[in-house]
């Protein structure tokens, strides 16, 4: 029985027991015994475990993100997807963003570590719901999705590409110019002239080759150029992070059972079995696991150090969010910059105030537990390799590093028995929502193999010369890719006719962008953009989110 | 005669200085704490119920013996030795109250709101606790 469940006296009149009686009959003469009748009797839950229970479901509508006025432009989501899947941004023409956030395994690797062009350090999530985080990485180094797509192209380890790179198939693929320019208009006439085929600020700290030749081509170009091609780049950040926010699930059964909680206090066993239900309790009550995994994300957004160990066994050296947030106050793409289409709305004031203590040392992002089921393995390292070995984890603390002066208090051993393990692992893979659209899980574009063969496939065609560009009508261009006037409003769907894309993609969002919407005009490109805006350095990090 | 009449109703406020103001209307009839040796009385407007994992908002209003102080707010989960990961925003009103933006409670549990009352090199503090579910 679950806590905090009052079991009721049961009678029943004559008329209830005929009933009854009937129904049996008719169950044994056509031989089916109902599911149900091995299960405990619902009960109703307390008032306060109705509350708690509440606040985890449903997932509410999809918030704006006013940082990125092209957040919900159908044809920028568009683009993004093309991008998405496009090797082409990577120096060894091989890795995509969605080789590590592979669709086809929920939009994470399956490995313990990250792999783009060498491994990295830490464990690739899912970007199912990323959209919802208000911290982006493990370490929370992005304070925007946008932000937070740059990142790994111009990562060595990860993609190894630059924004050059970036720019440059932007311009030279006529398909993807033509997208590019009815989102953002036409690019800028600094960008027709040859550029280097990679180009980049060295990030601070960042002492490796690569990133020195990169660094002296960048410096070779005119203010003007790296201004240009830092908004160009963000743009395609900004139409990645388009695509990625479509990335959501349905409702899972854990949703639907509490939707009918809300009709009638008794629990449903058909909608969540009983043994998620016990889970349930144990994940609001004595395991207490709602205290970081709460709300309807069922995470909590913020950053704490679980004690698990590092894969190679030695004491943890990974700052975590200590070094996020130095990361963030460095870079040039947060909310509150240059780039960014809101600079003092909340996501602003949030990365403006947010404290650096040495208890950040170490500590990593509360993952979302919704679709936790489908991402295995567990931890920012990938440590644990199953659902049950994560709560067998906390349950034992088996393994977990010595607690240090700034370790988490209320992690204690929960001292879980087999079957309750059995029950929160039940409970979580009740978490699992309805797939997605199938459109926004391939390349828009069938039929053009990438390079890298059984990886995501790509478009392709677009001339990869360091000249004028190939066709397209963006020469002369005003040098601002601001909205012109007389281009369609951010979340319209374009002066333009838009191609036919998967339906996904043009489907209009719950919740249109009103933020965006009401953006100003202001160009940031005019604003005091300085050109050397790295901003990553370069650190065997993954491209997790 | 009428100087007496003044004088007698003037009293009042010559022995309780910290009430020679009013606190402003909003504040009136909500919750008051005092600070830690008695110095402040300090009014306060919390959500009710704080949101969990939400921004909000804490107002307060300090009444003084007639002097400039200078208001601190903070918060802190005391059994999980850890505060807020952003540091709140203050702004002062005219009628003399502040409102302490940007704060977040993000875990349910045990919270102390901290009001830190400075006058020159000594601050005294008044705090309170709320628990979020």
């Amino acid at each position: 029985m679950m806590p905090g469940v009052v079991s009721q006296p049961v009678s029943f009149s004559r008329t209830q027991c005929t009933k009854a009686r009937l129904l049996l009959a008719v169950i044994v003469a056509i031989g089916v015994t109902p599911a149900a009748s091995t299960q405990p009797a619902p009960a109703a839950l307390s008032a306060g475990e109705l509350r708690k229970i509440r606040q985890q479901s449903p997932l509410p509508a999809l918030r704006a993100d006013a940082t990125n006025r092209y957040a919900t432009h159908p044809e920028a989501a568009l683009l993004g997807q093309q991008l998405f899947f496009d090797v082409r941004f990577s120096g060894n023409g091989k890795v995509s963003c969605a080789t590590c956030h592979d669709p086809q395994q929920d939009f994470h690797d399956g490995k313990a570590l990250a792999e783009g062009i060498s491994t990295m350090t830490r464990h690739t999530p899912s970007l199912w719901h990323v959209a919802r985080q208000r911290w982006f990485f493990w370490d929370g180094r992005s304070d925007s999705l946008w932000a937070q797509a740059l990142d790994p192209i111009e990562v060595p380890g990860e993609m190894a590409g630059s924004r050059t790179r970036v720019v440059r198939l932007l311009r030279d693929d006529a398909q993807l110019r033509r997208t590019y320019e009815s989102v953002f208009g036409s690019l800028p006439a600094t960008l027709l002239a040859p550029l280097p085929d990679d180009a980049r600020p060295a990030a601070p700290g960042a002492t490796d080759e690569l990133t020195a030749v990169h660094d002296a081509a960048w410096l070779q170009l005119t203010a003007a150029q790296r201004r240009d091609i830092d908004r160009t780049f963000v743009n395609a950040g900004k139409a990645i992070a388009a695509y990625v926010r479509r990335l959501e699930r349905g409702p899972s059964p854990f949703d639907a059972f509490v939707a009918a909680l809300v009709e009638a206090p008794t629990p449903n066993n058909d909608l969540l079995s009983p043994s998620a239900q016990r889970g349930l309790a144990l994940f609001n009550g004595r395991a207490n696991c709602r205290s970081c995994h709460g709300g309807p994300l069922f995470s909590d957004g913020e950053f704490h150090d679980t004690g698990v160990a590092p894969l190679n066994g030695k004491q943890a050296m990974d700052a975590g969010r200590y070094a996020g947030i130095q990361r963030l106050r460095k870079s040039p793409f947060t909310a509150d910059g240059v780039f960014s289409d809101e600079r003092n709305g909340a996501a602003a004031q949030r990365s403006k105030s947010v404290t650096q203590t040495p208890q950040n040392y170490g500590r990593f992002k509360t993952p979302s537990l919704r679709n936790v089921a489908l991402t295995a393995p567990y931890m920012h390292q990938g440590q644990l390799p199953t659902l049950e070995a994560v709560v067998r984890f906390y349950s034992t603390r088996e393994g977990a590093l010595p607690p240090a002066h700034h370790a988490e208090t209320i992690l204690q051993p929960l001292h879980l028995s087999d079957a309750e393990v059995g029950d929160l692992v039940a409970f979580l893979e009740s978490l699992t929502g309805t797939p997605p659209d199938p459109a926004l899980l391939s390349p828009l574009v069938a039929g053009t193999e990438t390079k890298s063969g059984a990886g995501p496939k790509s478009r392709s065609g677009g001339s990869r010369s360091d000249g004028s560009g190939s066709g397209g009508s963006g020469s002369g261009g005003s040098g601002s890719d601001k909205p012109r006037s007389d281009e369609p409003a951010p979340g319209a769907s374009g002066s333009s006719t838009p191609r036919p894309g998967p339906a996904g993609i043009n489907a209009p969002e719950p919740q249109p962008d009103s933020a965006a919407a009401s953006a100003t005009n202001e160009s940031p490109a005019a604003s005091s953009e300085s050109g050397d805006s790295a901003a990553n350095p370069n650190s065997a990090d993954s491209c997790s989110v | 005669m009428r100087r007496w009449l003044i004088c007698i109703a003037l009293l009042p406020c010559l022995l309780l200085p910290a009430c020679a103001v009013r606190p402003p209307v909003e504040f009136r009839d909500g919750p008051q704490v005092t600070s830690a040796v008695g110095t402040y009385q300090v009014h306060y407007q919390i959500p009710d119920p704080i949101p969990l994992n939400e921004p909000f908002s804490v107002a307060a209003w300090i009444a003084t013996p007639n002097r400039e102080v200078d208001l601190s707010v903070d918060a802190a989960m005391p059994h999980h030795h850890h505060g807020m990961n952003q540091q709140p925003r203050l702004r002062r009103s005219r009628d003399g109250s502040y409102t302490a933006d940007g704060m977040l409670f993000h875990m349910p549990g045990d919270w102390e709101i901290y009001f830190d009352v400075t006058d020159g090199a000594v601050t005294e503090r008044a705090q309170i606790s709320v628990e979020i579910e």
